[in-house]
């Protein structure tokens, strides 16, 4: 199949392509992302979706890190500490960069970052810590640049850490949700997902000087086995690639009741379960 | 990037989860994660198998290959028919692992390379050595064991003695034929000539007896089996005790520098090692029973072999 005939294909399907795939040969054409061009021949490196713009052809790939976009809400993991910053893994290409000058301090208080803040950034930050951050901004080489500037992100606490597939995880308006069965969950952009135990907002906000605190609360057996299920859950929905939204976690919660959290990822269950899960979202 | 870190929180909950006998996936403090094992998947070895040890399509994946090689007697080795008869290797590859990459993954390999080889070499480990020697004092055979993990999500060591069983016992050993010839100064000499017929070619003796390993992770003030990653990382001390299909025990190692464990707990956890491990071959029988009636089923079907998208996942490899 060529080029030639992409327009024609697009109204049926998508051009699918693997690596080494030839695209093209007519020289007319430009390489974009995603290619290769040999003997003015151009051949895929992914595989992906052939994309056209004009006379520029690049490959979508189905499978890649996570790209960051400014204002994605994302989890990350702290792998250093900076002069004035923090370095985040985001599970993108490079590590994200955190400022000491783009977190809110404890107590809230809006002042300037003094020399002794820089000399005890471990107390707010250290290596291994899990934020909730937004991008901020882009460096010039393409690093992240985030920032947790509100009272809802910082760092996270009173639960585990769930890693799915990035794309699987859509934009979407709010990404920190509180279920019904009593548990938040932090859908971060970048695929990293946090699931916890539910803190009411007005607790998080009476108790802001304990922003970086580094204790758990309470849980109990009854909500760690709800924070199992969750997790269990979103990594079923992983597995079999469908969305995980808010709605599709609860759908898989409800779904998976009549067993116990520790078996829905038996093969045989997961499958029923992917199925139904798939048919209600299907309905709506 | 950052596989081997875990915040002050986390470790909290995990360890906190672990006293209260629910883990963070749900399971109990003596429950396995999903197994899945397939025998002879390398054409060209002597044996061969892999495992997955990991729910739906993840998890730690390693694959076993045995090649048996004539290896010559020199002066001096001992008579002990079981000295090193297994040769053994073990090497991460660095797609399961950033970490492994580059030299990082040295100390893991020779960690586990000796663990093997001290399971395997020795009358512990059941084969009967007898059959590896094709002349006394002049040919045996040599079985080089090469262990590739091609996943990492925590407790490699089990995980790889599974394997290593499962392709022992898939393991065929070209027969030989020995000849007997008495040369002109009437001294008798020995000469021997491979078989080169597949099926002439003879499953290892005692073979049913290697034994498997069941590791004990102490997290906390508690101990637990087949820890993921994150588990893997607050674990204070680990031992690894090995047990054959009789119940008898055959080794023990303790590693993970960090802490030890106190004596007294020592008789209880030999006692549980002993009981998971009965599990552990139940679990390992069952799983190569069904995977020889799959095999069984793909020829029937012959080429009309259509994926099932629903279920990929399903498919272990």
């Amino acid at each position: 199949m060529d080029i030639d005939n992409i327009e024609k294909v697009k109204q049926e399907s998508a051009l699918l392509v693997t690596p080494g795939y030839l695209i093209t040969q007519d020289p007319e054409f430009m390489r974009g992302h995603g290619t290769f061009a040999e003997d003015s021949a151009i051949y895929s490196s992914v595989s992906g979706v052939v994309e056209r713009i004009n006379k520029l052809i690049s490959v979508r790939p189905f499978k890649q890190r996570y790209q960051g976009e400014i204002g994605d809400i994302i989890v990350g993991r702290i792998t250093e500490v900076g002069s004035k910053r923090w370095k985040v893994d985001v599970n993108s290409r490079q590590d994200a960069v955190l400022l000491l000058s783009s977190i809110n301090l404890p107590g809230g208080i809006q002042r300037r970052k003094s020399e002794s803040d820089e000399l005890q950034m471990r107390t707010f930050f250290s290596e291994g810590d899990l934020v909730f951050a937004e991008v901020q901004n882009y460096f010039n080489d393409g690093a992240l640049s985030l920032h947790t500037r509100s009272i809802q992100y910082g760092k996270l606490r009173n639960g585990t850490i769930v890693k799915v597939f990035p794309k699987l995880v859509p934009r979407s308006r709010s990404h920190f949700h509180s279920l019904p069965c009593g548990v938040d969950v932090v859908m971060g952009v970048n695929g990293y997902i946090w699931v916890s135990k539910h803190v009411p907002q007005s607790t998080v906000e009476a108790n802001a000087e304990e922003i970086y605190s580094n204790k758990n609360e309470k849980i109990s057996t009854q909500e760690r086995e709800t924070i199992a299920r969750v997790c269990n859950c979103i990594t079923l929905l992983d597995r079999l690639f469908i969305k995980i939204t808010d709605t599709s976690v609860i759908y898989t919660y409800e779904a998976s009741l009549g067993h116990a959290a520790k078996e829905i990822l038996n093969h045989d269950i997961a499958a029923d379960l992917a199925d139904q899960v798939k048919a209600r979202l299907n309905d709506h | 990037m950052s596989t081997l870190l875990l915040s002050p929180v986390e470790r909290d909950y995990i360890t906190k989860g672990i006293e209260k006998g629910i883990r963070a996936d749900g399971r109990d403090r003596l429950d396995w994660r999903h197994l899945q094992i397939r025998q002879s998947i390398i054409s060209q070895a002597n044996g061969s198998a892999r495992c997955r040890l990991g729910n739906l399509g993840f998890g730690t994946d390693i694959l076993v290959g045995i090649k048996a090689e004539i290896g010559q007697y020199t002066q001096g080795d001992s008579n002990n028919p079981s000295s090193q008869k297994i040769v053994c290797n073990v090497e991460c590859s660095p797609s399961a692992m950033q970490e492994f990459e580059g030299r990082g993954a040295d100390e893991v390999n020779l960690e586990l390379s000796q663990l093997l080889d001290r399971l395997l070499n020795g009358p512990q480990c059941g084969i009967d050595f007898d059959q590896l020697c094709i002349i006394p004092k002049q040919a045996y055979w040599v079985l080089y064991v090469d262990a590739l993990v091609l996943d990492y999500d925590g407790n490699p060591i089990d995980a790889l003695m599974m394997t290593t069983r499962a392709a022992l016992a898939d393991t065929r050993l070209p027969k030989v034929v020995v000849e007997s010839i008495t040369d002109e100064n009437g001294v008798l000499q020995q000469e021997f000539e491979v078989v080169d017929d597949p099926q002439a070619a003879e499953p290892l003796k005692g073979r049913d007896n290697i034994p498997l390993t069941v590791t004990l992770y102490q997290i906390g003030g508690n101990y637990v089996v087949d820890t993921g990653l994150q588990e893997e990382l607050c674990t204070k001390a680990r031992l690894t005790v090995s047990v054959n299909p009789a119940g008898e025990i055959c080794g023990i190692q303790k590693s993970h520098t960090k802490s030890g464990f106190a004596p007294s707990a020592l008789p209880e956890m030999l006692k549980v090692s002993q009981k998971q491990a009965s599990v552990l071959f139940t679990k390992l029988e069952n799983e190569l029973a069904k995977s020889s009636n799959d095999n069984q089923m793909d020829v029937d079907d012959g080429d009309s072999f259509e994926p099932d998208t629903g279920s990929t996942f399903l498919v272990p490899f």
